[in-house]
């Protein structure tokens, strides 16, 4: 590995008074420099890099005190520091793209803070530096709740590693809603994607316009295509009109009752999400 | 001691100025699948064979690096990338993902697809049924078999540049063609369910450009995002399988499918849909941030509109216009300060404005074809109802850091949603919430969270309900008024380095209470406790145990409309009463040198979900008391069990073992149910009970799925 001193650049700023540069520091902290070599925080040509700045000092502080009196003066220790100064050291460089809404974000205002999820010197992934082998793993930690749908038989291909929690949420803040990233809507998020359901139709359903999540649980459920309960119970849910939608299906009309065998009520109502035919109406064409 | 890091976490990759690296795993793969083989493989493809994947290549040096990965080659799930970064310049990068979707392996049907998206059936089927020679039982054997299978292939290209220190340009394209065919719904009447192999053949292209100037005292950016839906099959047809000619219309949609010999549906529209944003933001004084962001849009959709019918034996009914002429105009605003005059003190504020302004213009019905076999005249016909909503969000959180590392917020928030076309015309919900959160103990964490709101609804619609045959005192229970109580625990406890414990606690409840009928209350809780054991520096143990409740409630009445008696008759009442019980465990273990130069990895996981709908009936009930229907239960079983052994530096010989099994009783989706509905029957000698039906047979069942791998994984 090339030594933190040997990446210094011409881009990267002279030491400043107090600061001793990353090979006093790796003097003692054996290791450390070539563990952030792997990641892009020691690209000395991009200025917005610590590397291009102060080196390690950048994120830790000056080390000259330090170095003088090791056992009497300590450098920023990560996991030591409250949350929010943890959140404005990281965030003096992380201040753009989608790092711009972290401040004030639901994560932010429960002193969520960086180093919950992401370590810079012992990531367990290449991309976004995770402290846990996953993106799944690392957020399970506090919504495992969430995580654990995604076991269920309807989910998305998140187990299957063809999406990830970031696939849909900004953990660091967003535009939309419930951290979601694409969008300013939730209806939004969904349709960046499932874009046939966008519309708008000449027949609306109206749930659908409100809120995918009204009828779908995107974590996952054990219900066909994720809804939040089995048809036709959730369409009950709703419809107590005349006849048909307020019948009993029980047991005794399993066999012969298109409304419940099947896909229940989506069997008829297949253009749930919307009609464009003129006589779409009951969202049947 | 000073702590050191662990290695690195990928072998691999290689540190900057230091040679090309990279590493594949190539090797062969066998599976055995008895039962769904469709549903065990369901976005993956793991058909036997030879398999090279997570091939990895890359080059850093200290002025450009380059990436390029490979999954899955040749296989239906491949997926390719290459990254190419000049640093301190520009990123480039480009992905090629494909999804598979299986859905089925065991459908069948009668129908041949001649063209995309116009499925018939032998002309001697419809004509025999018609004259009542034959029924659809006659035809069971006749059916052929097919795999259901959806594929998305997503090519994405994004690029951004960096200007200067403080100024970022960024540009994306991104291209999902999805294709395949699903089961789609295609009645002609009440008792004439038809499930068709609807086909899917569209792309999604979208495309967003921004400039984005930031620097440590403020940030401002302007952008465009624009996307376009292209839909290659709008419109199916398929054969009526009981009529060969097309009839006059029929007073009623309660038929056995009399009238067409064809039916006819609008699929998906082509679609777009623009926006021009803004975001800007400053930091203040006090340690403050106020950003703000504005975007305009546009969502059209112009798609050419269908006659009424293909009945040819009901007169054309004049459309008002020949296209759509679909628009959504969206309008959203955001403004949020936050600050932190003292390290004890966080306050946010933040007031959203959204607005979904649906102005897809007014289309008068002059008539209306049911099911192309029943003719409403214009009395009968209602116009379409575009809906529109504006949300305004108000959000307001101070965090008070009471003693080190622990802090207390509360919270409150207004939402106000304007709606058209609901029964409400505007709703308003207060939420208060509290928190107590503890950070920056390497020991111990807590996190506790008390949400309470309630939402109210004013400007009663009682046309829109009434227009529906819908009891009047019916709440959409999205918009009905509504009481919400949330509270949350989360506590973790790392005494030391050999063991950690967490848990957690989440109970909801919802209730409605002016809702007279539809949804009454749903109540949720969730909990779980987990162990993380590191004995010694080779040994990783973790387990998970979860549980989830869900209860809800819902309010019908059977009864047929009014004036008729039944209409008002609460003795017609009926409960649906609904559980739903989850287990979930998660247990993994890491060994390494579990044998000279050799790793162990093992994990099992499960997930056990019953679900029970019960009817209750009132005391004083008329009704017929209802015969149960059997609990919903899904269970999967996984396991998985991997060896690598380390025969040099750069060869490593690896084996995994990957055990599913999945237990379904599903009494809608089930073979018991499906089979003597779906042609042939799955099941044989069951009666074939419901002849006027023809499904796919896409149904629910178990399997049990073995896969092996051998593979060597060779670094460079």
């Amino acid at each position: 590995a090339a030594s933190a001193d040997s990446r210094r650049s011409a881009n990267q700023a002279p030491p400043q008074t107090g600061y001793v540069g990353a090979e006093a520091c790796v003097t003692c902290h054996e290791g450390f420099d070539s563990s952030v070599n792997r990641t892009k925080h020691a690209f000395a040509k991009d200025p917005r890099t610590p590397f291009a700045q102060q080196g390690c000092e950048s994120c830790h502080g000056p080390g000259e005190a330090h170095v003088n009196d090791p056992a009497k003066v300590r450098p920023k220790n990560f996991t030591k520091m409250a949350a929010k100064e943890v959140s404005e050291t990281c965030a003096s460089c992380h201040n753009r793209s989608q790092h711009v809404f972290w401040e004030g974000s639901q994560h932010d205002a429960r002193n969520v803070t960086c180093t919950n999820c992401h370590v810079v010197h012992r990531p367990k992934t290449e991309k976004g530096l995770l402290r846990a082998a996953s993106q799944t793993e690392t957020c399970a930690a506090c919504h495992r709740d969430k995580a654990n749908k995604i076991d269920r038989s309807g989910h998305m291909p998140v187990r299957e590693g063809k999406m990830q929690c970031s696939s849909c949420h900004n953990p660091h803040g967003s535009k939309n809603v419930r951290l979601l990233k694409a969008g300013f809507t939730i209806n939004e998020s969904c349709t960046s994607c499932h874009t046939e359901k966008r519309g708008p139709f000449l027949w609306e359903h109206a749930p659908v316009r409100e809120n995918c999540a009204t009828c779908h649980d995107p974590h996952g459920s054990s219900n066909e295509r994720m809804l939040v309960a089995k048809n036709p119970f959730l369409c009950q849910r709703c419809h107590v009109h005349a006849r048909h939608p307020a019948t009993i299906y029980d047991a005794a009309v399993l066999s012969t009752s298109n409304r419940v065998f099947g896909r229940a009520c989506a069997t008829c109502h297949s253009q749930i999400h919307g009609s464009n035919h003129p006589s779409g109406n009951f969202l049947v064409r | 001691t000073l702590p050191t890091p662990q290695t690195p976490m990928e072998q691999a990759r290689s540190t900057i100025g230091a040679r090309a690296f990279g590493s594949i795993d190539f090797g062969g793969r066998f599976t055995d699948i008895s039962g769904d083989k469709a549903r065990y493989q369901r976005y993956r493809d793991l058909r036997d064979g030879a398999f090279a994947r997570n091939f990895l290549f890359g080059r850093r040096t200290a002025d450009w690096t380059v990436e390029v990965t490979a999954d899955n080659i040749g296989y239906r799930d491949q997926k390719f990338t290459v990254d190419y970064r000049q640093v301190g310049r520009l990123k480039a990068s480009f992905v090629w993902d494909q999804i598979p979707l299986f859905i089925s392996g065991d459908t069948r049907t009668l129908y041949s697809e001649v063209q995309p998206g116009i499925f018939r059936l032998e002309d001697t089927l419809q004509a025999r049924n018609e004259a009542g020679t034959t029924t659809l039982r006659d035809y069971v054997n006749s059916t052929a078999g097919f795999e259901l299978r959806t594929r998305r292939d997503t090519s994405a290209i994004n690029l951004v540049y960096s200007a200067s220190r403080d100024v970022d340009l960024t540009f994306s394209v991104t291209s999902a063609q999805r294709e395949g065919h699903i089961p789609y719904g295609a009645p002609f009447g009440f008792n004439n369910a038809v499930e068709l192999p609807v086909p899917i053949d569209s792309r999604t292209t979208d495309a967003s450009t921004m400039i984005e100037w930031a620097n440590q005292k403020g940030l401002v950016s302007v952008g465009w995002d624009g996307s376009w839906y292209d839909n290659a099959i709008e419109t199916l047809i398929w054969d009526n399988p009981l009529k060969i000619n097309d009839s006059p219309a029929y007073a009623t949609a309660y038929s056995d499918g009399r009238g067409p010999a064809q039916g006819r549906m609008a699929l998906w529209p082509d679609s777009n849909q623009q926006y021009v944003h803004g975001t800007a933001s400053v930091v203040t004084p006090g340690r403050g941030r106020l950003t703000g962001y504005f975007a305009v849009g546009q969502a059209n959709q112009n798609a050419p509109l269908l006659p009424h019918t293909i009945n040819s034996q009901i007169p054309v009914i004049p459309l008002e216009r020949e296209t759509t002429e679909g628009e959504v105009r969206n309008t959203v605003f955001n403004l949020q300060y936050s600050a932190r005059p003292v390290n004890q003190f966080l306050f946010v504020a933040r007031y959203r404005y959204v607005d979904v302004d649906n102005r897809t213009h007014h289309f008068e019905t002059v008539g209306r074809v049911r099911f192309d076999g029943v003719l409403d005249d214009a009395a009968s016909s209602p116009e379409p109802e575009p809906y529109s909503v504006t949300r305004k969000n108000f959000d307001a959180d101070a965090t008070f850091t009471v003693v080190p590392a622990a802090s207390i917020r509360v919270g409150y928030s207004n939402a106000i949603g304007d709606r058209t076309f609901r029964h409400w015309e505007e709703t308003t919900e207060n939420t208060f919430r509290v928190s107590f959160d503890t950070t920056g103990n390497q020991v111990a964490t807590f996190r506790a969270l008390f949400e309470n709101s309630s939402r109210e609804g004013s400007g009663l619609d009682l046309h829109v309900l009434e227009a529906v045959s819908e009891q009047p005192g019916m709440r959409q229970f999205d918009i009905a008024d509504r009481d919400r109580r949330r509270a949350t625990l989360l506590a973790t406890f790392t005494p030391n380095e050999y063991v950690g414990v967490n848990a957690s606690v989440g109970v909801g409840r919802e209730e409605y209470p002016n809702s007279e009928f539809g949804l009454q209350e749903f109540d949720s809780t969730q909990m779980s406790l987990g162990i993380d054991v590191f004995p010694n520096d080779r040994v990783s143990v973790n387990a998970v145990y979860a549980r989830e409740q869900y209860d809800s409630l819902q309010l019908s009445r059977t009864a047929s409309p009014a004036p008729n008696a039944q209409w008002f008759d609460p003795r017609r009442n009926w409960f649906t009463d609904y559980d739903g019980t989850v287990n979930n465990l998660d247990v993994g273990m890491d060994v390494a040198e579990i044998a000279p130069r050799t790793n162990l990895r093992l994990s099992v996981n499960w997930s056990d979900a019953t679900d029970t709908y019960n009817y209750v009936l009132t005391s004083d009930t008329v009704l017929t008391t209802p015969r149960p229907l059997a609990p919903v239960v899904s269970e999967i079983l996984r396991g998985s069990i991997d060896v690598a052994h380390r025969l040099s530096d750069r060869l490593q010989l690896g084996a995994s073992y990957w055990y599913e099994n999945y237990k379904v009783e599903d009494f809608a989706l089930g073979p018991d149910i499906a089979s003597a509905l779906v042609l042939p029957p799955l099941i044989p000698g069951l009666p074939v009970t419901a002849t006027n039906t023809v499904l796919l047979g896409y149904i629910y069942r178990p399997y049990t799925a073995h896969t092996g791998l051998v593979r060597l994984t060779y670094l460079w």
